[in-house]
């Protein structure tokens, strides 16, 4: 162990050496035209590097303020997109007439028959009653409501007419009211996931709506507090998701395979229709919970099972470990599809 | 036997005579005479690092101010010899010479161990020398083959430095 006059000597030593060497440098510096420029290339390459550091470790902790204004911008744009989308639909196409929607769902007034239905998500989302199978329960709204607003086909449906008295909201397109929002905590490894999202009541979120991202449908709303939402994953036996093949292709049943994250299974499509692998599956919307059009995944092989149709394995898109923003979107005429379903019963 | 105060005297003498060499002698760009490494390597060693680090820094300085060097190249080059001085000392001539404070010479140590030591304070002088005074615009071959010059040419001019001032021839 040095002694304590060993380490003043040391230090002495150290200190007079770094005074030599820097007046030394400093009298070169200023006295060599070269060395002063290599010296100051020397200074500048240090200094780029350093604040090139900062710079990183600054920017490192701003990304997720930087995620969270991206994510917003993402949902605006997204939103014009929808509102687009939607009013391509109403211009004919969708089975709903020429009728234009400004039905004012943002209001947050029109009742939901599926409130408190949350116990049961998968039965409601996938199985035979919650899912909407075919086109035919939408012409059946359509009818109920053509009732009682007493207009017919190609008659435009106004704020009045439909009783809400309020214009089509920012987060309303078409049928479809979207909420922004961010998973806060997700569990990937289980046979059952499930995802806590960070807005609740509060913000206009009710059971038995969707979670999506522009690359599948995620999950649904299962049960909801004040400020937080408890959401049944994707990732889990009890769901399914109402998929197509194509825009315009046969419609059946996605389902989540349990083995890693992105792989599912197509199952229901009929044995005469022609698949390739690399075709694209969107969401039918025939659900009453998704909207149409939202791309989930690739094709990869087919089996064909029981001698009718095909279970065909799927490659989702959206790479559930990365998952963190998210946009909750609920069907606006879900409780009157709901009210028509059960007069139909 | 020389005393301490005739070694000054001595030592002052060759630091104008490296003044001299340096505005005189300019053989070649490859070659950079000096014997100041081997001068700071024979203070003796009753004179603590810190006072070496000071004589060595002034006998630089002395030296860059008399003649057409760049202020302070000298200098810079000249005060990590005086720092490394004992242990160069300590790891190529002994130990005891250290302890003892007795000054080294070849007829005590030998030619080889005197030569070594003034190889490696030439070594650490001119690479500090020279990649100073090259400031990054010359290529490594043409330091390296400076250097190799540079300790060549200024090992003869050392041993009769070492031979002036060692007490002991």
């Amino acid at each position: 162990m040095p002694r304590k006059g060993n380490v003043i000597s040391y230090i002495t030593v150290a200190a007079v050496f770094i005074v030599l060497e820097t007046a030394a440098t400093v009298m070169v510096i200023y006295n060599g035209r070269l060395q002063n420029t290599w010296f100051m290339k020397g200074v500048h390459g240090f200094m780029s590097v350093v604040w090139g550091k900062t710079e990183s470790i600054r920017d490192y902790f701003s990304l997720k303020k930087e995620n969270a204004r991206l994510a917003e911008e993402n949902y605006t744009l997204l939103m014009e997109l929808r509102k687009m989308a939607a009013d391509d639909r109403t211009g004919g196409s969708d089975g709903f007439g020429t009728g234009t929607w400004a039905d004012g769902a943002g209001d947050g007034s029109r009742s939901r028959s599926s409130e408190g239905a949350g116990s049961d998500p998968a039965a409601k989302a996938a199985g035979t009653d919650g899912q909407w199978k075919d086109g035919t329960a939408m012409e059946k709204a359509r009818a109920v409501r053509q009732r009682k607003d007493g207009t017919a086909d190609g008659v435009e449906w106004n704020v009045g007419e439909r009783g809400s008295g309020a214009a089509e909201g920012p987060d309303t397109a078409g049928r479809y009211r979207y909420i922004p929002a961010e998973i806060g905590k997700i569990s990937n490894n289980r046979q059952h996931n499930y995802m806590i999202i960070d807005k609740g009541r509060k913000d206009g979120v009710q059971p038995m709506s969707g979670v999506i991202t522009r690359q599948g449908a995620v999950g649904i709303i299962d049960a909801v507090s004040d400020h937080y939402s408890f959401a049944i994953s994707f990732c889990n036996h009890d769901m399914t998701v109402s998929a197509r093949l194509g825009r315009e292709g046969a419609t059946g049943t996605l389902v989540w395979t349990g083995t890693d994250t992105r792989s599912a299974t197509l199952d229901g499509i009929p044995h005469h229709i022609a698949v390739s692998a690399g075709d694209t599956v969107f969401t039918s919307g025939f659900s009453a919970i998704f909207p149409p059009d939202i791309p989930l995944g690739t094709t990869g092989k087919k089996r064909l099972v029981n001698g009718s149709s095909f279970s065909i394995d799927v490659t989702l898109f959206e790479d559930f470990r990365r998952l963190r923003y998210v946009t909750i979107v609920s069907n606006i005429d879900k409780g009157e599809i709901e009210e028509l379903e059960g007069l139909s019963e | 036997m020389k005393t301490n105060r005739n070694i000054g005297l001595t030592y002052i003498l060759m630091v104008i005579v490296q003044m001299f060499i340096c505005n005189y002698f300019h053989f070649s760009m490859y070659v950079t005479l000096s014997m100041l490494p081997a001068m700071v390597l024979c203070i003796p060693l009753s004179v603590n690092t810190s006072l070496a680090m000071v004589i060595a820094f002034a006998t630089g300085l002395a030296t860059d101010v008399f003649s057409d060097a760049v202020l302070g190249l000298n200098a810079m080059s000249l005060v990590p010899v005086a720092l490394a001085r004992k242990y160069i000392i300590r790891t190529f001539i002994g130990e005891e010479t250290v302890e003892r404070e007795e000054s080294f010479s070849f007829r005590k140590n030998g030619l080889g161990k005197v030569s070594a030591s003034i190889a490696l304070c030439e070594l650490i002088f001119f690479a500090i020398y020279i990649i100073m005074d090259g400031a990054g615009t010359r290529p490594v071959w043409f330091n390296i083959s400076r250097l190799c010059a540079s300790m060549a040419a200024s090992y003869i001019l050392s041993l009769i430095a070492i031979h002036m001032l060692s007490s002991e021839d």
